[in-house]
């Protein structure tokens, strides 16, 4: 839908509507007001006629009458020739041919017409207005009875001469509207158009941005109308820039941890190419296959932190942490296991949650593999659990180095390692533990044990765990 | 030839420092911005491979901190970015050259040859003095275009006289640019490969300074 047809047709009718309004109002009452005048002019004509027959028959000289009304209607019988003449040069007038006027007796024998009526009686004989036809035409009769001789006064007028009049006074009395509603029409479209210029421009702004280019729209121009709509959109785009730049950096972030060990593994095959004995070959093997073990790892987390889409989530259910972290557990690596001692404390039994529990597991898998990565051998690994008014905490503290103060609020970023790259990890263990959090509602917390390793704590509101059943 | 490998990855570092030592390369190796700069003020490098992603302080700020302190050593950067931006914030910060990984190593060999090259003033890939003609490429060395088998620091000797032709080297510049911080020096290693290098060539191109070092003098025609 178009603002501007909708505003431009419905203005623009509304105008069409309001002509026809006019046109209509004026053509009744052009009608009432011609019909009043010529019914009055009838009645006249009768009565002057009237004042000449209101005397005794014999009194009355009807040659003289008639030679007045022949004279008044001379050559002018029921043809319409002259119609286009407005004036007649004797200072007649066109129109005096439409009248016709018989006078009767009282034994309602024709005394007199005019040459313009015929020998019957035009009406029935009675006092007042009537609407006849005769030949091609109607006329408008008026009769009239003289009390004093009995005699018939029947003045008739075609009826077309009113039609004429009231359309010319219909038609020319509409000249000035029209005038009128075709500057307002232009008006209309004008204003309209300018109203909507705003708009316009907005869009076209709109139109000018896209991914790559996001900068706010220029309002300093728009109505106050738009303005909120233009401080919506700005917003939006702040937000959508805002995701592009966290998924630009995040592929950079992907991209430098995957060309790293890319980079690592094609200078071995190389090294290995240019080596001479089948020992530093084979030595350079085995770091390509460590590098490639390396890469599958951090693909593998990647997918894993791309599957975390809170839509293909489906519902929560009631799982018990401990019975989690025993599955999880079980399917460590040896290698994993070997070396750290990880302890279940009996209050993770005790604890159930409202969870994914799909997503809790691969929580803990993280927190656990990345505990017994900074272990010292023989470290050990524990895992608790606490239900307060509000929440349920889960802390799982190593004996590992810990982190400097500093490095505390990096950790759960993406690609961030406690130390350099010295062990082989993906940098993106800690903050897949924070988005899985994040889904649950959950807080993460890090801080350093006494006298040394390091406390993960997950803090689940109770609003999310399964307090009651 | 002395080179910093800057570099926090351990699987790449180790690479690198395996493929930088067939090549005359003497590698050290640290793993963050702080060590690189403490080393680069202790001792002297040649050449510098520097990776942009290092924890803590980045590629960039090692850079820019090492400019301001005046380093003129030549930098080649690493980085995992293909952003024109990185490019572009690296050369400007003041990095010689950059390189993407993952990269090919005749590559990376090239474009460290050819900031040594840069370093030193030459525009030509080949190092010749009179008769005697290095092809740093391939390492190899002729004299009157019979080839001259050279050990390998023997040949990083030759080479690091031979840049630094008219100049007097003292034995602590040269023994710091043949041996990194996990090589045993014996205390006349350097007369013995020295020896070697003039056995080695039938004109007697090094000169001892006595009680200060050696040196090859400038080449001019009149001396052939």
């Amino acid at each position: 839908m178009s603002i501007r047809r909708f505003l431009l047709a419905g203005l623009l009718g509304i105008l069409l509507l309001s002509f026809v309004v006019i046109f209509l109002f004026n053509r009744y009452q052009a009608f009432v007001e011609v019909g009043e005048l010529y019914d009055a002019q009838l009645a006249q004509s009768s009565r002057i006629l009237q004042g000449f027959l209101n005397r005794p028959a014999d009194e009355i000289d009807f040659d003289h009458i008639n030679t007045a009304l022949l004279a008044a209607t001379e050559n002018y019988s029921n043809d319409d020739t002259h119609d286009n003449d407005n004036m007649r040069n004797d200072g007649g007038h066109k129109y005096e041919h439409k009248f016709a006027i018989q006078i009767w007796d009282k034994s309602t024998n024709l005394l007199v017409k005019s040459p313009s009526a015929p020998l019957y009686a035009i009406a029935d004989f009675k006092d007042g207005y009537s609407i006849k036809k005769i030949g091609d035409f109607n006329w408008h009769v008026f009769t009239q009875h003289l009390p004093s001789n009995g005699y018939w006064v029947v003045i008739a007028e075609r009826a077309d001469i009113r039609e004429e009049i009231i359309e010319k006074l219909t038609y020319s009395s509409l000249v000035g509207p029209l005038a009128g509603m075709v500057f307002l029409a232009f008006g209309v479209i004008l204003v309209v158009t300018k109203g909507l210029q705003p708009l316009i421009d907005l869009s076209q702004q709109i139109r000018e941005r896209n991914i790559d280019k996001l900068e706010p729209l220029v309002l300093e121009k728009a109505p106050k109308e738009l303005i909120p709509l233009g401080q919506a959109v700005n917003l939006l785009m702040e937000q959508v820039s805002q995701d592009v730049e966290r998924e630009r950096r995040f592929l950079g972030d992907i991209a430098h941890e995957l060309r790293t060990p890319l980079a690592a593994m094609k200078l071995n095959a190389q090294n290995g190419l240019y080596s001479k004995d089948i020992y530093s070959v084979q030595n350079f093997l085995i770091k390509i296959v460590r590098g490639v073990d390396r890469s599958i790892r951090l693909i593998e987390q990647l997918l894993t932190l791309a599957r975390l889409d809170p839509r293909a989530l489906g519902e929560p259910e009631t799982c018990v942490l401990g019975d989690i972290a025993q599955e999880v557990i079980n399917a460590l690596s040896p290698q994993q296991q070997s070396g750290v001692h990880i302890h279940v404390e009996e209050s993770l039994f005790n604890t159930q949650l409202n969870a994914y529990p799909d997503l809790l597991s691969v929580m803990l898998r993280n927190l656990i593999e990345n505990a017994s990565r900074y272990s010292p051998e023989g470290g050990k690994i524990s895992l608790a659990a606490e239900q307060t008014a509000n929440n349920i905490i889960f802390a799982l503290t190593d004996q590992g180095p810990g982190v400097s103060e500093q490095q505390l609020h990096s950790l759960g970023k993406r690609f961030f390692r406690e130390r350099p790259a010295d062990r082989m990890g993906s940098g993106l263990g800690l903050s897949i533990v924070a988005r899985i959090a994040e889904l649950h509602q959950a807080q993460v917390s890090f801080s350093n044990a006494v006298p040394q390793g390091l406390v993960v704590k997950i803090l689940f509101p109770l609003a999310n765990a399964n307090g009651d059943s | 030839m002395r080179l910093l490998l800057v570099e926090d990855d351990l699987m790449l570092g180790e690479a690198l420092q395996d493929a930088l030592m067939p090549h005359s390369y003497v590698v050290d190796w640290v793993k963050d911005g702080e060590s690189a700069l403490k080393s680069l003020r202790r001792e002297h490098f040649e050449i510098i491979i520097l990776d942009i992603g290092l924890p803590g302080m980045d590629g960039f700020e090692v850079l820019k901190k090492l400019r301001s302190e005046n380093f003129e050593v030549p930098v080649l950067l690493l980085t995992a970015r293909d952003s024109l931006t990185d490019k572009v914030t690296g050369l400007d910060a003041g990095a010689d050259d950059y390189l993407l990984k993952p990269f090919d190593l005749d590559e990376l060999l090239a474009r460290l040859r050819a900031l040594s090259r840069r370093a030193a003033g030459r525009a030509i890939p080949f190092i010749n003095h009179g008769k005697l003609c290095i092809n740093p490429e391939n390492q190899s060395v002729s004299y009157d275009n019979q080839p001259i088998v050279l050990a390998r620091r023997e040949y990083m000797v030759l080479i690091k006289l031979l840049e630094n032709t008219g100049r007097v080297l003292s034995r602590e510049q040269l023994e710091q640019s043949l041996y990194g911080w996990l090589d045993d020096v014996d205390s006349n290693a350097l007369e013995v490969h020295i020896h070697h290098i003039r056995k080695k060539i039938p004109v007697d191109l090094i000169r001892t300074v006595r009680g200060v070092g050696y040196t090859i003098n400038k080449w001019n025609e009149s001396q052939t």
